[in-house]
Parts: structure tokens; C-alpha cells; sequence
């Protein structure tokens, strides 16, 4: 079986919600990737961005609103530039003998170098900060491009109109080993990309301790007799309560999150170890909240702002706590920590379900019947807005400043630290996976 | 293909694959003319073939190796499947077994366990099935009971509904299903006619009555007394086997239920086909046989949904059921905007994005800006709208293309539907190719098949089918049916199953079959006012065939080239190419009624006894939809007050002849009012039980049965018992039947002389005598009592449902004295007579005639009365 039709059957799984939960797409997304750096051959860093690039952005439009898929492709995209800075650096401290391409890598990595202005190259060191905010896009959108050809072009675009000659010619050499490479039979592999590979296997395991290493901190953030509130089912909540009880006494009340009703689980498993647990329905939040010292929730997404994208109803608890003051922490592991903004066009933040848990499918003939009265009547044309509509929204944006903490695998932020976070584990230029946004863009 | 287990029984049971074999035909002909063409399991639905969605849902449940099986058009299957993402993928398997001549599922069974390739449990669903739900919870609890008991060959899935306009949502008929309570088993399958006769079956039943002995064998229609037979429809009542309650302490009878047809199969399914080599259907031999055949000991279960989505897409009502529920996400993750299915094409793959208002827009789509988008619609990529268009609760596909200012509402717009300037379209379905003329309209329920073109300004008529084949009919005997087939190839053994169909009609009752006939040569007539000489010779064979058993075979052909080159050049040619074609056309004979001038199409009439208003693309007018379900209400209604019975009922619509119902005539039955029917019949049950010297007691179970099947109370049977006993005092009366007769006397007492009066009141007292307790059971109270007042009052009068029959006018100078032979009887208690007095007593003038007759009597028992509290006084 080649990679492709794994990659689209693993389409096909994502596209029927036949994988479920963002940790189960996340781990899976990071295992595609595995195989498809350790089995295509790539002559270079550039090849295999454009490659992970490409089998990204079809995974994440196969579930545009699991975001998780486009986190841990970016991480692995921020991987790879990662060795290829290093082995630029490396290249450009050993480059004062152009000409010795045994040294360094082959290709257009070297030949990139060679017009690329040194300024670029510190500037793409810098990490993102406040005072370079502004100019970062900036420069990724003409100074960095993650294509072969981009590369090219850009480094054509930095060179003095003198330099346009060896540029063009350079622009053929490359085209030419491109194509002598795929034709030729084994293409030489991208010397750095064992360290890749062995990064991502670190990733791997990485998501496998998330939701231990969360449970970790749990005493740091339950003290004795609290009543902690939280809302329907999430595993990372539930292992973090888990882990408090061990130590420390305090009662959890669980909204049973309608029309799931997973709450109902959550409560179950919590008294099955030995929680002193209460369920209450959704429309008792606000009153039981006066009793909570502090809620706990689960997270579907993070967003580069510090809004969350949480189970639909979190953001009437959330709100229920603010009026309360009562600190809102969110429990979230850093792959579902996403760079994108909740009014980029790539975000869908919302994935809306059958009707069916809402109501029951009775109501249907109801409504059918009701339609077709009035359509016989003189107001034919309104019959259409009469009839009921059943809307089954699964998530729920929460704003920044409805957050207190995040408790993520590596420790308590607050929402404002989050852009501080992106820059750690992914570069600016692939906040965006659609190559074809980026194209507009730059146009 | 099958698994490769060749070791011991216990590793193959480990190994098991999880198949499903998948029936791309349904067997039906639901779907003509369009399955002509083009296989139903390939009709888009929102876009997305039928069969897709089957594979879809089988891949979720994790299928690892589905079977297509497929019979007529299998190589236009084959094509899809081979451009298909299925046979790239590893899991599931998808291979597809062709078997071009079976004419029937249960051909297809036969024919698959020939092929033995199929071992293990499998999942037999048919791929019109459009389903999310979790296969999962069925299964285990199939394995676990065949594990247990290997006689559990089969578990049906189905799906309840307490809503009784859901089935007529789907166009599904109502069912009749009896379950043991505690195991879920199967234990009566029957196929109901209306919702009507399900409630009267259901309240039979759960009364536990009838206790029948004879066996409920072979499903068809059976009436339990011959005057039921006589109600059609409404009043069929359906026999349990008492034997069921002799085994298990709870059945539960249900009519609620909705079958998926879904079904998990043990691999004995398929030989019981084999041993059984005339079972056509699933249903209505596997299923009836196997539960008939007690003796094999052979047992079917269910399995209830709870939430999820299954629903069939059987006929065009079904299709645009499911097309909503769809768009309106019942069968998430099967939504547009998953864009869970393949999609091939020059508008490259599935691409829809959700908007609110349950819209989904593809990617590309030209919209004018001008052009509102309503609720619950799908426009493919490549459709064009133009301005001030108003489009809503549609499916328009790639590349269809609106010109301006047009109304669409409710339509099914497949791919590359071309429709002009000013169009308003409601309600319906064109195929691919279909093109519209500017200013035309397209009314309800019309389906336009593949390429037909409909001539500018042109009103289409309501229901009408058109396609560019013509149907051809041939009245033809049994060895030519063989030929026919021979000869037809593919084409019509897509649909063409005279056999299995007649074997159908002998099966149902005789009273369902004249009325659908009715209904479909209304439909016909209707529709068909200026038809050409091929189209009436057409109507009438196919109008005679629904009558009956010399069936015409129709058989049918690809559109000839010519019509289709023609349709081309009325669609999109210039003025010289449509001239030069002119003499062509009228040649070809178009159906100019329907398609208008510069249209392309021929009428397909509907002919297999099929309302068109009940199963069509449009929703049912609603007086239709009352006509089905009013027989609830009517006997709701009769059952308070007798003065409703007045009036002929209008609902009743088309089948019923207003002439029918003069009194004489009455042996028509169903033409007259539900309550004077009641009456007759309970009248009848009654003299059948005096004729045959029935004990009370017998004669009590009758008329209970009668009172359940009816749904009426006790004070109903009670009133037609007492006027039938008065009516014995007199001759013979019209509605009465002959065999009947011998019991009244031959001669009319007159009752304005004393000795008439005495020898009348001297029949009834001995009526009294022999009835009189039987009368009593069913009077349970004082309320009762004064209703059956209330009706001595009215037979008297000659009011009400007795109107056409003044015999009773005889017993109008008797009044008081029948009151007091009730009351010495102890048939009516006192206190019934004082409060029907009271009752009376602020009453009209006019009513109060029998009130005045009585006094004297009534005068009596009150002074009796007082006498009684007097002497009970002195008592104290």
C-alpha cells in the first residue's frame, strides 16, 4: 500500500468523523508524517516542506475544524526549517570556500545561500517578540518562502540587478539537477533529515505523556475541600481530578452537558474512584457556580489570541464564572495549540451534528405536515420560514478574557502568553497551510 | 473473496470477516422511467449517488468486505465503482457480483448461495439505504444470540416513529409488527394498508381477544367475518395466533415501527432461499414463511433504533423525504459538508462548505448577486444563478445553470439542468440533461427523465412524468413474458417483473385492489385530456391491467436516437437546425400536452395502481393527507355523539360515488357514512348470532371483537344491538342481507291500532327476554343507559343515522311503553330515566315530543320512588 492511498483513506476517516477526539488525530496525523519523511526520498529540506506541506493541507481540509491536524504539521514543518537554519548556519560558517560543495549539503540549499543577504538570514533567528511583530510577516512573505522556486525567486528578488544574469543561469542549474534527480535512480537524501525523523519520534512520545503530565500539576491547582466545577466528559479533566483525589479532598460538580450528555459519564467515572461528585443540569450552572471555587474544563482547540474552541455550553459556564469571579482554567496539551486566529478564513469553528440528539426525528412529519397546510393557504411563500429548524452546534468559542489559566503539559499561562508559545513551536510562514492563500497574498 | 479459513470451526469464528452484501436493485419499478437509463443505486442524492452512501455507512461500521450485487444496468454499476475511490482503498473490499436475470431478491439470495461465497454473518442491506447508525450494538447482540441458539438466523433492524404523518413523509406503508417483550423476537411481520386498519389490529390485539384458532398463515389479507371484507380499507381486521400468549407471558403488538431494511443474516438465510425456491421478497415470503413455519423452529429478531438515522429511498416520496433530512444534518456525518464522498468530474472533488440556514455552497458556484438563497439548499460547483432568483429547499447540481428572475422551491436539480428566463418550478425532479424554456412553469410532482426538454411558457400539469422513452405496452401471454425478457436484455429486466407482481396481487385482499385502480385511472384521466391516438390506447391497456390478472406486460426500450437528437436540437439549436428538424418531430409524436410546443418527452403514465398524489416528489395535499389518517378521527368522533352521522363525507374524496349511499343501495358499504356502516354491521353480527343461536356469551365476544376493531365503546355496540332487536318486532329492512331474513316477521303490526300496539310490544318483550341480558353487558353505566335513550329516542323520530330508515316510526306511539318494559327489564335503571328526563327537560320544543309522551310514566316512577325513600324513611 503506498503512501498515497493511506493518506487518502486516512482523509476518508477524518471526512466520516471515524476518528474521534483531537488526541486521536493529532497522534495520527504525526504518524502519517513519520511515513512520509522515512519512506519518500528528498534531496532537500525544501522538497520535503513542500511535500509535508502539501499532504497537510489535504489531512486538515479533510476536518477543517479539527485543528490539532494542522498543529502537529506545522510542528513538523517547524522541525524541518529548525535542521535546515542549522545546517545553513553551519554551511554559511564553513562557506568561505563557496565552491567546496562536498562540505555542505548539494542542491539549492547551497545555491539559496549564495544570494540570500545575511540580514534575512539573522532576522529569520530572531524569535518573534513585540518589537518585531510587525515586520516578521513582512519578511517571511518575500525573504523566506518555503517552496523550491520561492526560494529561488526571492533570493532573484534580494539580488542587485547586476546579479540577474547569475541568477537566471542559477535558476536553471537548479531546475536542471531537479530533474536529473527525479530521473536518476536513488536521488541522494537530505543528509539532515535522520534528525527530523528522530524529533518527530520525540513529538510521538511527547503526546503520548501530555495528559500524565497535566494530571501531574493537579496539587498545584486544587487545595483541600474546593468544590471544583466542570462540564460533560473530557479524559485530560477527569485524570487531572484523578490525580488530586490522591492527595487532597474536594467535591467536583459536573454539568451533564446537553444533548450528549456525556456529563453523565464524566460523573460516573469520578464516583467510581472515589470523587465525592454532583451532577447538575446545564440550565443550574449559574446558580451552582456560587458554590464553586474554581472550574475546570476541557479544550478542543487554543487559538492564537487565547481564545479557546471548547465543547458547546463552556462558554455560558465561562461566562457564569466571570460574573462570579471565579477562576476559569482550561486544561489543554500544547498540540492543540493552534496559530491561527478565530477570524481567519481557515478556521471552521464548528461542526454542527444531527439533529437527532436534540430532538427526536418525529418532529419532522410535524413540521412536513404543517408546511403543506400552508401551502394551500393564500401565503404560500411563507410556509417556508414556519417550520422549525434543530441546530446541534458541538463547540463554542470562548474569548480570551474569559480565561484565567491554561494548564497545559508544560505549565500555567495566561491567554496573553499564548503568542509567546506559537513562536516556540512553529515558524511564522507556515501559520498558514493553504499554499494557494499564500499565493494570493503575496499578489 | 470469501475468508480463507480453512482451519477448525472455533479459529474461522475468530476470523471472521464482516461482509455485507449490498443489493443494487431493490426489484421495484418505484423509479421508472428514470432506472430506464440509469440505475436507481446511481440517482444523485444531494448529489451524491444513492449507492455512496450505502458504501459510506457500511466503511464507518468498519465492513471489511462488501458484496454488490448487482442485476440490471450492472456494467453502468461496475463503471462507477472502477472510477470510485472503493476499489483503490484497502478496507473495505468492495467486488461486485453480477447476475443479470434475477428478477427478484429472493432470485438474488438463490443465486449468491450458489456461488457459495459467503460464510459467515453478513449484513443484507439494499443501496437505497441511507443510514448513520452504529451496526455495532446489533450485531454483538445478533452473534450472541446465534451463538447461543443457531436457529436465530436473522435480525431485522427497524426504526420507531409515533408520528403518524412520518410514514406518509416517507412514503412507507404501515406495518404490523408483534414482538415477544422480553427477547425481542419476531413473531408477526404484516404489511398494513393504512394507519387506520394498523390501530384497529393493534387494538385487537391488545385486547387478546379473537382467540382464533385458525392460523395467521401467509400474510395476505385476511378478514375475519365476511362483512369486514366488505369495508375495504378501513376495518380489515388482522388475526394473531393465540398460540402466541401460550408460550410467553408479554407480546408486544406494535404498529409504530418503520423497517430500515436492514437486516444481519446468518449464512442458513441463504439456504432457506435455496430450499425454498419460490420466495420472491424479503418481507413478504422469507420473512412470513419463516415465521409461519414455526415448526422449523427458525427465529427472527429485532433490533430498535434509538436516535439514529436509517431511512430507504424507495420511492420519489422517500426521495425527497431524505434528501431533506439530509440537508437538514439528520444523517450526520453524511452531510455535504463533510465531503465524506468521491466525487469525480471537471469540477474536481466534493468541496462544500456549511452557511447558515442549512446551505451548501460549493466552492465555485456563479451565483448573481441578486439571487436570494433560501433554507435547506445544496448547489453543486459550476451553477449558475441568475439575477433575482429566489431558489430555496433544493438541490441544484454541477453545473446547472437558472437564467433570471426564476422561482425555485422543493426541486431536485441533477447535474448540468439547464432552465431559462422567468421559471417557476415546484416540487420536483429533473435529470441530468433536462432543459427548461423561458417563462415555463413546472408544477408539483412532475418528473422530467433525462433529456427532456419542456417548450418555452409551457405550463407542465401536476404529476406528470415525461421522459424520451416511450412506454410500450403489449398485451402478451405467459410464454411471452419469457421472450420478452429474453429479448429486452437489461434494459427491462431492470424493471419489468410481471411475475413477482401478479404473485403479489393474489396474496392481497380484494378490498384494496379496486380502490387503487380507481385511483390510478383518476390520475390517468386527469392528466391526459388531449392525449394523441398512442398515448389513449396506452392509457387504456395499462388502466385494464390494474383491474386484474390479464396483466399487459410493458416493456421498454432506450429512447430511440432519433427522440434524443431531437431533444437536442429543441434544447440548445438555432432556428435552422429546429426547421429542419420540424417534420421529424411531429413524426416522433411528443406530448405536446405536457412538454408544449418545442418540447421533447413522452408521457409515462403511472399504471401500477399507484397514487401519484401520495408518492410523489411533492408533498400530499393536505386533503389527501386527511383522507388517510381521518378514520382515526371519525370513529373518535362517532364514539361522543350520534348527531355527527349526518351528511355524506366529503373526505372520502374520488373513490366514494355520492350515488352510492341512498338507503336501498346500502349494500355498497363503503359509500355511506362510517356510522351508519357501524350500525349495519353491528346489526348484522347481531342476527348472525340470533340466526345461529349463538350463547350469550359467544354472542358477546363477536360484538367486542367488532367494538375493538372499530375502536368504538360499549354504548355505541349497545344502541345498535337495542335498535336491531326493535327492528326484529318489524319486517325485514333494506340493508338487512337476504339470508338474514327468515328472522323478521313477515307482517307489520299496526301500531296506530291497541292490538298492533300489543302485539308489537309483545315481540319485544320476548326479543327482551332472549337479549335483554346481552344488552345489559354492554350498558356499563348510567351514562350508557341514557345514551341508549337518547337512540330509542332518535329511532323513534326517524332521526340521525336512522334517516333512511323510518321503520321506527312504528314503535313512535309505543315510547313510554318501551321505556317501561326497559325499565321492568332492568335493562335501564330509574336514575338513567330521571337524568335523561332531566336532560330533556331543557331541550327544545320540538325534541321534547318523547319527553311529553312518557310523562305519565315518568310521573309513576317518581311517585314509586318517593314511596321507596318513604318506606326507606320509615325503615330508619
Amino acid at each position: 500500500m503506498n503512501l498515497s492511498n493511506l493518506v487518502e483513506e486516512y482523509c476518508t476517516q477524518l471526512r466520516r468523523r471515524q476518528i474521534k477526539g483531537s488526541f486521536a488525530c493529532a497522534k495520527k496525523t504525526a504518524e502519517v508524517m513519520r511515513l512520509l519523511i522515512t519512506t519518500q526520498r528528498h534531496p532537500d529540506a525544501a522538497s520535503l516542506i513542500e511535500d509535508v506541506r502539501t499532504v497537510g493541507t489535504k489531512l486538515q481540509a479533510a476536518k477543517p475544524v479539527e485543528l490539532g491536524i494542522g498543529n502537529i504539521v506545522r510542528r513538523v514543518l517547524h522541525m524541518i526549517r529548525e535542521e535546515q537554519q542549522q545546517e545553513q548556519l553551519e554551511a554559511s560558517e564553513g562557506s568561505s570556500t563557496p565552491g567546496d560543495a562536498s562540505k555542505g549539503p548539494q542542491g539549492p540549499g547551497l545555491l539559496s545561500q549564495a544570494f540570500r543577504p545575511g540580514s534575512n538570514l539573522r532576522a529569520f533567528n530572531r524569535a518573534v517578540s513585540l518589537s518585531n511583530l510587525l515586520d516578521t510577516p513582512a519578511m517571511s512573505a518575500d525573504g523566506l518562502s518555503s517552496s523550491f522556486s520561492g526560494i529561488l525567486t526571492a533570493a532573484a528578488d534580494a539580488v542587485a540587478a547586476a546579479a540577474a544574469g547569475d541568477a537566471q543561469a542559477a535558476d536553471a542549474e537548479g531546475m536542471r539537477r531537479q530533474q536529473s534527480s527525479r530521473k536518476g535512480r536513488a536521488p541522494p537524501q537530505w543528509s539532515s533529515k535522520n534528525n527530523v525523523i528522530e524529533m518527530l519520534n520525540e513529538l510521538l512520545d511527547e503526546l503520548d505523556g501530555i495528559e500524565q503530565q497535566i494530571a501531574q500539576q493537579a496539587v498545584e491547582h486544587i487545595h483541600a475541600n474546593e468544590v471544583i466545577l466542570t462540564y460533560g466528559m473530557s479524559d485530560t479533566t477527569f485524570l487531572f481530578l484523578k490525580e488530586a483525589s490522591r492527595k487532597r479532598e474536594f467535591q467536583v460538580v459536573v454539568a451533564e452537558a446537553a444533548p450528549r450528555f456525556d456529563g453523565h459519564t464524566m460523573a460516573r467515572q469520578l464516583a467510581d474512584a472515589k470523587v465525592q461528585t454532583t451532577l447538575i443540569a446545564d440550565s443550574a450552572v449559574f446558580a451552582m457556580m456560587a458554590r464553586a471555587n474554581k472550574v475546570l474544563v476541557g479544550a478542543h482547540a487554543v487559538l492564537a489570541n487565547g481564545g479557546v474552541i471548547a465543547p458547546a455550553g463552556v462558554h455560558m459556564v465561562a461566562l457564569a464564572a466571570k460574573r462570579h469571579s471565579i477562576p476559569f482554567v482550561v486544561l489543554v496539551g500544547l498540540h492543540k495549540l493552534s496559530p491561527l486566529f478565530p477570524h481567519d478564513p481557515d478556521v471552521t469553528l464548528n461542526d454542527f451534528q444531527s439533529p437527532g440528539q436534540v430532538v427526536d426525528f418525529d418532529v419532522l412529519a410535524e413540521s412536513f405536515m404543517r408546511g403543506d397546510e400552508q401551502q394551500q393557504g393564500p401565503h404560500a411563500a411563507a410556509a417556508e420560514c414556519l417550520s422549525v429548524e434543530v441546530h446541534n452546534p458541538a463547540y463554542d468559542y470562548i474569548p480570551p478574557h474569559l480565561i484565567s489559566l491554561f494548564v497545559t503539559d508544560t505549565g500555567g499561562y495566561t491567554p496573553a502568553y499564548v503568542y509567546r508559545l506559537l513562536a516556540e513551536y512553529y515558524s511564522r510562514e507556515d501559520y498558514s497551510l493553504d499554499k494557494e492563500l499564500i499565493d494570493r497574498m503575496k499578489l | 473473496m470469501a475468508p480463507k479459513s480453512k482451519g477448525g470451526g472455533a479459529e474461522e469464528k475468530a476470523k471472521e470477516v464482516l461482509t455485507a452484501v449490498l443489493l443494487a436493485d431493490s426489484f421495484t419499478q418505484r423509479f421508472r422511467p428514470i432506472t430506464v437509463e440509469k440505475p436507481k443505486v446511481l440517482l444523485p442524492l444531494v448529489n451524491v449517488p444513492l449507492l455512496e452512501y450505502t458504501l459510506e455507512w457500511l466503511a464507518l461500521n468498519k465492513v471489511e468486505e462488501i458484496l454488490v450485487f448487482c442485476c440490471a444496468h450492472a456494467d453502468q454499476i461496475k463503471a462507477h465503482l472502477a472510477d470510485s475511490k472503493w476499489l483503490k482503498q484497502r478496507s473495505p473490499r468492495v467486488s461486485t457480483v453480477v447476475s443479470t436475470n434475477c428478477l427478484s431478491l429472493g432470485e438474488a439470495m438463490r443465486s449468491l448461495d450458489q456461488k457459495d461465497i459467503i460464510k459467515g454473518t453478513f449484513i443484507l442491506v439494499s443501496g437505497d439505504t441511507v443510514s448513520n447508525m452504529d451496526l455495532g450494538p446489533a450485531l454483538a447482540a445478533h452473534k450472541e444470540r446465534a451463538d447461543r441458539d443457531k436457529d436465530a438466523i436473522m435480525t431485522m433492524v427497524m426504526k420507531p416513529t409515533h408520528e403518524p404523518h412520518q410514514r406518509l413523509r416517507l412514503g412507507d406503508t404501515s406495518l404490523l409488527v408483534a414482538l415477544d417483550s422480553s427477547s425481542q423476537r419476531l413473531l408477526k411481520y404484516q404489511e398494513l394498508d393504512s394507519p387506520a386498519a394498523a390501530a384497529a389490529a393493534a387494538a385487537a390485539a391488545a385486547a387478546g381477544g379473537q382467540r382464533d384458532s385458525s392460523s395467521a398463515h401467509h400474510g395476505g389479507h385476511h378478514h375475519h367475518h365476511h362483512h369486514h371484507g366488505r369495508r375495504g380499507r378501513s376495518s380489515q381486521v388482522w388475526k394473531l395466533d393465540a398460540s402466541l400468549w401460550s408460550e410467553r407471558d408479554c407480546v408486544q403488538v406494535r404498529t409504530d415501527l418503520i423497517d430500515t431494511n436492514i437486516s444481519i443474516c446468518s449464512p442458513e438465510v441463504l439456504l432457506m432461499f435455496s430450499d425454498n425456491f419460490d420466495y420472491q421478497s424479503l418481507k413478504r415470503d422469507f420473512v412470513a414463511g419463516t415465521l409461519s413455519e414455526e415448526e422449523l423452529g427458525k427465529k427472527i429478531h429485532c433490533h430498535i433504533l434509538q436516535g439514529e438515522y436509517a431511512a430507504r429511498v424507495h420511492n420519489l416520496r422517500s426521495y425527497d423525504a431524505v434528501s431533506r433530512d439530509l440537508l437538514a444534518r439528520w444523517a450526520f456525518p453524511f452531510v455535504p459538508d463533510t465531503n465524506v464522498f468521491y466525487k469525480a468530474g471537471p469540477w474536481g472533488p466534493s468541496s462544500y462548505r456549511y452557511a447558515r440556514g442549512h446551505k451548501y455552497l460549493e466552492a465555485v458556484t456563479g451565483c448573481s448577486r441578486s439571487a436570494q438563497l433560501g433554507r435547506l439548499l445544496a448547489v453543486g460547483a459550476g451553477a449558475a444563478i441568475g439575477d433575482g432568483c429566489i431558489v430555496s429547499q433544493s438541490v441544484l447540481g454541477r453545473g446547472v445553470s437558472i437564467g433570471k428572475n426564476c422561482r425555485i422551491t422543493g426541486c431536485y436539480l441533477q447535474d448540468g439542468v439547464v432552465i431559462g428566463d422567468n421559471v417557476t418550478a415546484s416540487h420536483a425532479l429533473l435529470c441530468e440533461g433536462v432543459v427548461v424554456g423561458s417563462g415555463a412553469t413546472i408544477s408539483p410532482g412532475v418528473v422530467l427523465s433525462y433529456g427532456v426538454v419542456v417548450g418555452p411558457r409551457h405550463t407542465v400539469p401536476a404529476y406528470a412524468i415525461v421522459s424520451l422513452c416511450k412506454q410500450i405496452t403489449t398485451e402478451v401471454s405467459l410464454s411471452d413474458d419469457e421472450l420478452e425478457y429474453a429479448s429486452a436484455g437489461r434494459v427491462s429486466s431492470s424493471s419489468g417483473r410481471p411475475p413477482a407482481r401478479r404473485a403479489r396481487n393474489s396474496t392481497s385482499g380484494g378490498g384494496r385492489q379496486p380502490r387503487r385502480s380507481n385511483a390510478a385511472s383518476d390520475s390517468e384521466s386527469s392528466s391526459s385530456s388531449s392525449s394523441s391516438d398512442s398515448d389513449s390506447s396506452s392509457e387504456e391497456s395499462s388502466s385494464s391491467s390494474t383491474f386484474g390478472d390479464t396483466l399487459g406486460v410493458k416493456s421498454m426500450e432506450k429512447p430511440s436516437s432519433l427522440a434524443v437528437k431531437a431533444a437536442q436540437v429543441l434544447a440548445g439549436g438555432d432556428k435552422d437546425q429546429k426547421a429542419q428538424i420540424a417534420g421529424q418531430v411531429s413524426e416522433l409524436g411528443f406530448a405536446v400536452h405536457l412538454v408544449g410546443e418545442g418540447g421533447a418527452g413522452y408521457e409515462w403514465p403511472m399504471t401500477d395502481g399507484y397514487s401519484a398524489e401520495l408518492y410523489s416528489i411533492a408533498p400530499p395535499p393536505m386533503t389527501l393527507a386527511e383522507h388517510v389518517y381521518d378514520s382515526d378521527a371519525e370513529n373518535d368522533a362517532a364514539g361522543g355523539a350520534s348527531d355527527d352521522a349526518a351528511g355524506p363525507d366529503t373526505a372520502r374524496g374520488a373513490a366514494d360515488e355520492p350515488g352510492e349511499r341512498s338507503g336501498g343501495a346500502g349494500r355498497g358499504g363503503a359509500a355511506l357514512d362510517p356510522e351508519t356502516v357501524f350500525m349495519q354491521e353491528v346489526g348484522e353480527t347481531f342476527l348472525r348470532c340470533v340466526k345461529e343461536r349463538f350463547a350469550e356469551t359467544n354472542a358477546v365476544i363477536e360484538l367486542n371483537g367488532l367494538k375493538i376493531a372499530e375502536d368504538r365503546t360499549f354504548a355505541d355496540c349497545a344502541r345498535y344491538i337495542f335498535t336491531a332487536m326493535l327492528q326484529l318486532c318489524l319486517p325485514c329492512p333494506g340493508w338487512v342481507s337476504p339470508e338474514y331474513g327468515c328472522l323478521f316477521p313477515a307482517d307489520a303490526p299496526d301500531s296506530s291500532s291497541k292490538d298492533g300496539k300489543l302485539a308489537l310490544l309483545s315481540r319485544f318483550k320476548q326479543q327482551l327476554r332472549e337479549w335483554g341480558n346481552l344488552l345489559r353487558r354492554f350498558l356499563r353505566s348510567e351514562d350508557d343507559q341514557v345514551e341508549l335513550l337518547l337512540t330509542l329516542e332518535e329511532f323513534c323520530g326517524a332521526e340521525g343515522v336512522f334517516e333512511a330508515d323510518s321503520s321506527g316510526t312504528a314503535f313512535a306511539p309505543l315510547f313510554a311503553n318501551l321505556l317501561q318494559l326497559l325499565y321492568d327489564g332492568e335493562v335501564v335503571e330509574e336514575a338513567a330515566i330521571t337524568s335523561w328526563a332531566a336532560e330533556k327537560e331543557h331541550a327544545d320544543e320540538g325534541e321534547k315530543l318523547f319527553l311529553q309522551k312518557s310523562a305519565a310514566f315518568l310521573a309513576w316512577l317518581k311517585e314509586a320512588e318517593e314511596d321507596d325513600s318513604d318506606e326507606e324513611d320509615s325503615d330508619e
